[in-house]
């Protein structure tokens, strides 16, 4: 197992070395969005308080559309010329075939919310997102993000409706996991802690646990399929 | 009793397979099976379903109806497109799948060795899109032999092939056969094969027949 994880991983950091698809998408996106927004604030005149506040819904909306863009089309090269194909009759196994695209998709998903939260804070002289308990929370959020999203993408490319399945199954998915994290995101920017016995970080724990299992169990299927 | 016998020995069993696309009948309770050692030759006109049947056989494709047993506990299959990753060279193609298959003991020197077999070492450090269509076809017969799979499904071998490409073909089936995997041929060229199958199928309307 840990030969052909090896040899999984391998090719998909290949793929991003020789092409830059994925992560240099990722980057613009940022530099992108994160600028206008920034720029839409500023604008604003907002007050400091208010400014603050806004980062919260903010980051994370962002990143969500960001992400969406990214990992559209992060699939794709593994359907061209049937290459999935040749890794299903090869034998492997497709729960390490999750795993390992977990992993590719976790550390990209890691440098694009970075790097958004990095322009919008510069940008926006805010300090706000600036704490070790963000980085936490964060890491949280995408772990459970990333799983769900590689079953998601699996579904769409094996289905003809796969343009419309994304968005139609992403979005009641996705919508408790984005609300958790933006509610814990705005108590810690206003109260400068995270609150570890809330009902949202038990939320945010649970479907880290949840989309894992989701994904381990329903990717195979789908992909066999 | 000799039926449960003859399944146990079975490498493939494939016991009434129905497929239907959408109104369209492609296979018509096909039944077939397969011994370690043994070669199957499959003929049939363009559309008449042997793709398919051999998707179905590979475990890529769910029949409508009937059931498929694959006691093989590794599979070559090698179809109309080449199942290249195409941001990888043939040589780290070759490698990966190899890794994929259980088959990490491969090193790059056994990988290139059997390339050359093939006469396409040259193009060991090209992308599968610098490559020739019948080198791609050759590519992909030199990973499906080179995880020594115990069944082996190949879709049209010859129909990229020259006769050099031919000739390695054969060979190679007849060394797999020698280590006894158990090979399906799907092929409009009976003849290159005829020496060493054990029975000749012929798919025609959906049936198989003798």
């Amino acid at each position: 197992m840990s030969g052909a994880f090896t040899a999984l991983l391998r090719k998909d950091f290949l793929y991003e070395l020789r092409t830059g698809q994925t992560v240099v998408v990722a980057l613009s996106f940022a530099l992108l969005l994160g600028t206008l927004t920034a720029f839409g604030i500023q604008n604003a005149f907002l007050e400091p308080v208010v400014r603050e506040r806004l980062m919260a819904p903010l980051c994370w909306v962002l990143f969500l559309v960001t992400a969406s863009i990214v990992f559209g089309r992060a699939f794709h090269f593994e359907r061209a010329s049937g290459a999935i194909e040749g890794v299903v009759v090869s034998g492997a196994s497709l729960v390490t075939f999750f795993l390992s695209k977990c992993v590719v998709f976790y550390l990209i998903s890691i440098l694009l919310h970075t790097s958004l939260v990095l322009v919008l804070s510069f940008l926006s002289q805010s300090e706000a997102l600036f704490s070790s308990e963000f980085v936490l929370l964060s890491a949280m959020v995408l772990f459970a993000y990333v799983p769900l999203v590689v079953l998601l993408l699996a579904l769409s490319f094996t289905s003809r409706l796969g343009a419309v399945l994304l968005p139609l199954l992403s979005l009641p998915l996705l919508f408790p996991l984005f609300f958790a994290a933006t509610e814990l995101t705005q108590v810690l920017v206003t109260e400068g802690e995270l609150n570890f016995s809330s009902f949202w970080f038990a939320l945010v724990l649970s479907l880290d646990i949840f989309y894992l299992l989701c994904g381990l169990a329903l990717f195979p299927p789908v992909i066999r399929d | 009793m000799k039926k449960i016998e003859r399944m146990t020995k079975d490498v493939i069993c494939a016991t009434d397979i129905s497929k239907k696309f959408k109104n369209r009948t492609v296979l018509k309770n096909c039944s077939l099976n397969l011994s370690k050692g043994e070669a199957l030759l499959l003929l049939g006109e363009n559309g008449s379903g042997k793709s398919t049947l051999l998707r179905i056989l590979t475990g890529l494709l769910k029949p409508g109806r009937g059931v498929v047993t694959r006691t093989a506990s590794s599979i070559g299959y090698c179809g109309h497109v080449s199942m290249l990753y195409e941001h990888l060279t043939v040589l780290e193609n070759i490698k990966l799948f190899c890794a994929l298959s259980g088959r990490a003991n491969v090193d790059e020197e056994q990988a290139r060795d059997a390339l050359n077999s093939w006469d396409i070492l040259e193009a060991a450090g090209r992308y599968p899109t610098e490559i020739s269509q019948g080198q791609k076809a050759r590519v992909s017969l030199c990973r499906a032999f080179l995880t020594t799979p115990d069944l082996l499904l190949l879709d049209e071998p010859d129909a990229s092939l020259d006769a050099c490409g031919t000739e390695t073909l054969l060979y190679s089936i007849q060394q797999a056969l020698g280590r006894q995997a158990a090979v399906v041929i799907a092929s409009h060229r009976g003849d290159l094969y005829r020496s060493f199958v054990k029975d000749t199928y012929k798919l025609s309307g959906g049936e198989l027949t003798t």
